[in-house]
């Protein structure tokens, strides 16, 4: 479970989040869409700190942080219970796909290098990929090197999975491979928040679709609601921009 | 008096005298070294750090350093030191043996420019693994050991070989102290021949020079070897 209460940030002055609230809930996939520049990136990282919020809540579970206050120790803790899966992988390269899932796990959450092996064998072969254990991220595909960092991130048994665009790097083919991963991944009822722009995906996937713009969250509901009957104006005028012309109300 | 041959005699007579202080000239070279990348790495902290003033000022200080010749490095160290911390902290370094001077110049010598070569290695790393790591729950030290040193290492180790093996040869320099090193040793040998055999002398000097970079340009490979993995076929490409 996440929640987020009226996240701010500012970058040199300029307000880019006006505080966002919003909530994923256990077993929940929600899409996060906006169009660009919105601040959807910044929210993202705003939640793991990887971009430091100006003020605002984030819980994950039973970990709460107030971002103004929040020490080293509650950064890790919120670190320890969320996975990220970013737009360019960022596998690490000295590793083999095999030792990119295992690191976490034997550096993080201190387990022996016999299990880390076993959980992360598991996670690969959920998503496809035990056929690589061996080779270098630079040996393989990009969508399967965005496959390898999704079981890398859920080797860590994330009580929230954040995914910014993950499949935007991708050509159509890959992006299909990697969209049919993330379905799997969500089958298993981890909560996930998901940046995209892959409305096919966020229709049929999601639980729940967060519409956001300028740094405002305009509007929330379930995919129905939002792609067929969107409340507000701004809204109606995205998902008409967005939407193949088949979808389009 | 001309020469007439070649001494090999003489040379075959003074190299076990030579070897026997070899391992004064590798135990000043390796703690140079050992130290040097130490502290070059604690000035590349400060060099990458947010606090613009240090790291200004510890850019300044590494060019200053740099531009010293290493003989006169030595000299303001050994001379300048023990004055130094005399007058600022009242310890007396007059007990301190010569070679610790040579070590210590030599160390200064190579952090300044090993600070600019972990610098270099810290810009090439990518920010995108390092958010991975931080993504996962690593602390600073962790993403250190597991990211930002194995693949920063890999990617200066050819640069970081060649400044290694300057200090070696720097080390030739402790003589001009008196120091008994190879070099300090042979030149005591050839004057006590007469110097009838001084290129004799200083050819086995080379040689001896020659089979301790052999080594360390060995050990740069084994090193570049291992921490290659992954890592080559994305240097060029991809
Ligand atoms: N580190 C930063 N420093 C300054 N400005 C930033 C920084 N990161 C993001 N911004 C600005 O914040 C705004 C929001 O960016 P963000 O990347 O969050 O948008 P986004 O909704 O993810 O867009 P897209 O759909 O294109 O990915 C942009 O105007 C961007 O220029
Ligand atoms: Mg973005």
């Amino acid at each position: 479970m996440l929640e987020i209460k009226d996240i701010k940030k500012a970058f040199d002055g300029k307000e880019i989040l006006k505080g966002i609230s919003f909530k994923v809930h256990d077993g929940e996939i929600a899409a996060l869409i906006g169009p660009s520049g919105t601040g959807k990136t910044t929210l993202l990282r705003c939640i793991n700190f990887l971009e430091r919020a100006d003020s605002g809540n984030i819980t994950i579970d039973d970990i709460s942080v107030d971002v103004k206050q929040a020490k080293k120790k509650d950064i890790l803790e919120i670190c320890r219970h969320s996975g990220m899966v970013f737009q360019s992988y960022n596998l690490f390269r000295n590793k083999t796909v095999l030792e990119n899932v295992a690191e976490g796990l034997i550096v993080v959450k201190k387990k022996t290098g016999k299990e880390a092996e076993e959980i992360a064998k598991r996670e690969l072969d959920k998503v496809g990929m035990l056929n690589h254990l061996s080779q270098y991220p630079s040996q393989i595909s990009g969508g399967q090197q965005q496959r390898v960092s999704i079981a890398r991130a859920m080797a860590m048994e994330p009580s929230i999975l954040l995914m910014d665009e993950p499949t935007s790097a991708l050509d159509p083919e890959l992006s299909k491979e990697v969209l049919a991963t993330i379905r799997k991944v969500a089958e298993q009822g981890v909560p996930v928040l998901i940046v995209t722009h892959e409305i096919d995906f966020a229709r049929e996937v999601s639980h729940k679709v967060i519409f956001m713009e300028n740094g405002l969250v305009v509007e929330e509901g379930t995919p129905r609601e939002i792609f067929l009957e969107p409340k507000e104006e701004r809204t109606k005028q995205f998902i008409a921009k967005i939407s193949p012309a088949d979808y389009q109300i | 008096m001309e020469r007439e041959s070649f001494h090999l005699d003489f040379m075959l007579e003074i190299l076990p005298k030579l070897i026997e202080v070899l391992p004064l000239t590798i135990m000043m070279a390796v703690f140079a070294i050992v130290i040097g990348c130490l502290w070059g790495l604690l000035l590349t902290f400060c060099k990458v750090s947010k606090h613009r003033k240090i790291a200004g000022l510890i850019d300044g200080i590494t060019v200053i350093v740099r531009a010293v010749p290493e003989v006169v490095l030595i000299y303001i160290v050994y001379f300048g030191l023990p004055e130094l911390s005399k007058d600022l902290f009242g310890y007396d370094m007059g007990t301190w043996e010569k070679p610790v001077f040579v070590v210590l110049a030599l160390a200064i010598e190579l952090s300044a420019s090993s600070s600019e070569l972990f610098r270099s290695a810290y810009n090439s790393l990518d920010p995108g693994q390092l958010e991975a790591a931080h993504a996962l729950g690593m602390t600073g030290t962790q993403k250190f050991m597991r990211i930002i040193y194995p693949q920063g290492l890999f990617v200066i180790l050819p640069n970081l070989s060649g400044l290694c093996l300057g200090i070696i040869q720097a080390t030739s320099l402790a003589y001009t102290l008196g120091i008994m090193d190879v070099m300090g040793k042979a030149k005591v040998l050839d004057s006590n021949a007469f110097s009838m055999s001084t290129f004799e002398a200083y050819l086995l000097v080379a040689l001896i020079y020659w089979g301790l970079s052999f080594i360390e340009g060995w050990i740069f490979k084994v090193l570049e070897a291992r921490m290659g993995r992954g890592m080559r076929t994305v240097a060029s490409g991809a």
